[in-house]
């Protein structure tokens, strides 16, 4: 489940996959939000290169009031995502914000995470909708 | 099954963090499991909420970026969460 804020901000499951998938090459993104993913996905898989050189570059786009702010948040999310991996539990939300069991939950996400337009997430949903409507 | 207990959602709704999972409900960011599973150290989980939420959810940096990176990040840790 998305944040619902952004939501209401227009944030769309395409940016978000766009962002994830495709930021080095989207036009979608400004230079500004393309070195922020970049920051991210280093932080989480190759943190060695984010030196000197890269927070020279992330300072032309950033104040460093928001580098302590997107690398504060950057880092929760790292350790967070980890920890929570580990204990493997589902979301208690649906995509859609609907309150589910851990069951009704992994029929929808399935065994491996990914984006929530595709096809085997999009049909688990259908068939909830359609087994609440029977019922 | 998860690692450790599951907290009762409705349960977690009439105890200490109850205003902590009603915004978890409102705001639909953290998933209230945050507190289903952190919940088994309360004053613990109403800090990390307090911390996380604040640069989450304030600040100067667009909102809708961080949660690109909080799903980014979510999915390259393989968390559906």
């Amino acid at each position: 489940m998305r944040s619902a804020s952004a939501k209401q901000a227009g944030l769309t499951e395409e940016r978000i996959d766009d962002g994830i998938d495709h930021w080095r090459s989207s036009d979608a993104f400004t230079p500004a939000e393309k070195i922020a993913l970049e920051y991210s996905e280093l932080m989480q898989f190759e943190p060695a290169k984010i030196d000197e050189a890269f927070y020279e570059r992330l300072g032309s786009h950033y104040s460093e009031e928001e580098i302590v702010e997107l690398g504060a948040f950057i880092g929760f999310n790292v350790g967070y995502h980890t920890f929570f991996r580990t204990l493997d539990f589902y979301p208690m939300f649906t995509p859609e914000g609907v309150l589910v069991s851990q069951e009704e939950s992994r029929r929808i996400y399935g065994d491996t995470p990914g984006s929530h337009l595709r096809a085997d997430v999009q049909d688990a949903l259908a068939a909830a909708h359609n087994h609440e409507s029977a019922g | 099954m998860p690692n450790i207990t599951m907290l009762d959602i409705d349960e977690l709704m009439e105890g200490e963090l109850a205003g902590f999972v009603k915004k978890c409900l409102r705001h639909k960011a953290p998933d209230p499991a945050f507190h289903a599973m952190q919940g088994h150290n309360p004053s613990l989980s109403r800090a990390l909420y307090i911390a996380w939420g604040t640069v989450f959810n304030t600040g100067v940096v667009s909102h809708s970026l961080k949660e690109i990176i909080r799903v980014q990040l979510s999915r390259a840790a393989f968390c559906n969460y």
